[in-house]
């Protein structure tokens, strides 16, 4: 009887002492409830584009780095699609799709707007969060569609030839229209 | 039960804190209320001496003075992403001042207030002529809940914004230094940033290397708020640029 106590008392400290264990010591939390409203509901604006991302680091700083440069980089493809768009609608309208030097003006717009720069692009909502012993960082980051516009409006000036040939179709006049918006839009920001 | 134990612990730890909460002067975390031109607060740690620690702390006011009439903020890092996550490749970033701003800088300012925390000593410099209302000098508990502009960004026609943040380290000072370098290089990133990315992606894998680059000269930058988060310490600071520089 008393070797069946011991037994039996055996037991029930191993579950105690493994139900005690580490088990969530291995585990990241991962609480749902950290994640920023604006990171699963991205805004909607058409004079912006945004782009969320999430970054995870043991440093703090590098968290925040990574995720808005990954916002960033992310807002850049976007400015790249639009610039694709701009383009198709182009040799639609003047049925010049086999133009190589339209081709290639494109294409160094729309490189040199994703790599050369952002002028305008900044963070407009962050959220550092502890994810076990990593910080998580998410980020949002804004950009001006009229900043877009401006820096492709200025990458077709400087080919004159096709800007000659561009000038008068309609997607120009669209663009133009946006860039003059834009350019309203600051002025009217400075005012205030 | 060593989960109940540690549970019990931090408990016992955050209503020991909550004892003594984290105060400052209101100039300290709201520069931006003040009615003065040009505030700036000198920070150091505390020397064993009360006025060595106030006159350090006045001479970093003056270098900061410096640093927010006009910094060149240059350099760049890269990351490595693949599906195993983001690496950071390196970086290297720049803040150029003037010296002789800072040289010249005790001729305009003068020191308004100090005061000495623990290891935290700060000084608050203003131009010659800035009164300093009581109720500024007054200490104020740091509000528990986080101001809005440390999740959303303000957005102001008339400035360019930036929140720096930097976790708690062993000497206060330096969180709040580094809190304002990185709210600086934040408004330089918003001002003009490079951004290249290459990507390659297979049927099996994909991976992008991205960088950035910056170089950008700030002016007639303001510190216009201070919060420290108490639980996650975290130190925040907002700095802004006004558009027409």
């Amino acid at each position: 009887m008393r070797t069946l106590f011991l037994f039996l008392f055996a037991i029930v400290i191993a579950v105690f002492i493994i139900g005690c264990g580490g088990g969530a010591k291995t585990m990241q939390s991962a609480d749902t409830g950290d994640i920023p409203d604006w990171f699963s509901n991205v805004p909607s604006d058409p004079n912006y584009f945004y782009a969320p991302n999430t970054q995870v680091s043991q440093d703090l700083q590098l968290a925040i780095d990574k995720a808005t440069q990954g916002g960033r980089t992310e807002v850049g493809r976007m400015v790249e699609t639009k610039v694709n768009g701009l383009q198709k609608r182009f040799t639609e309208e003047t049925g010049t799709a086999n133009n190589a030097q339209l081709l290639d003006m494109f294409t160094s717009a729309s490189k040199t707007i994703v790599s050369t720069s952002l002028s305008g692009s900044r963070v407009a909502k962050q959220k550092t969060v502890k994810d076990g012993n990593n910080w998580r960082a998410y980020v949002l980051v804004e950009y001006p569609v009229g900043a877009a516009n401006q820096a492709l409006m200025q990458q077709i000036k400087n080919n004159e030839q096709m800007y000659t040939k561009f000038r008068a179709s309609q997607v120009y006049k669209e663009l133009d229209d946006e860039v003059q918006k834009y350019e309203d839009w600051k002025k009217a920001q400075n005012k205030q | 039960m060593r989960g109940r134990l540690l549970c019990l612990f931090g408990l016992l730890l955050s209503s020991l804190s909550s004892l003594f909460p984290q105060t400052y002067p209101r100039w300290f975390l709201d520069p931006g209320s003040l009615g003065c031109e040009g505030p700036v607060v000198g920070y150091t740690r505390s020397s064993y001496y009360r006025d060595s620690s106030v006159v350090l702390a006045v001479r970093n006011g003056y270098e900061n003075h410096a640093r927010l009439m006009e910094t060149r903020v240059s350099g760049g890092q890269a990351f490595w992403t693949t599906e195993g996550g983001t690496f950071w490749l390196g970086a290297d970033f720049r803040e150029e001042y003037n010296l002789l701003e800072s040289e010249s800088a005790p001729s305009r300012l003068t020191v308004l207030d100090s005061f000495i925390d623990g290891d935290l000593s700060a000084a608050l410099l203003g131009l010659s002529g800035c009164q300093l209302e009581n109720e500024a000098r007054r200490f104020m508990v740091v509000p528990a809940s986080p101001p809005a502009w440390t999740e959303s960004m303000p957005s102001d026609g008339g400035y360019h914004y930036g929140v720096g943040l930097a976790p708690s380290y062993f000497y206060e000072v330096n969180s709040w230094l580094e809190a304002e370098r990185m709210a600086r290089r934040n408004i330089a990133r918003s001002l003009l940033i490079e951004i290249k990315a290459l990507e390659k992606s297979t049927a099996r894998e994909g991976q992008q290397i991205r960088g950035e680059e910056v170089a950008v000269t700030l002016r007639n930058l303001q510190v216009v708020a201070r919060w420290r988060d108490v639980g996650k310490q975290i130190f925040y600071v907002l700095v802004r640029m006004p558009k027409s520089h």
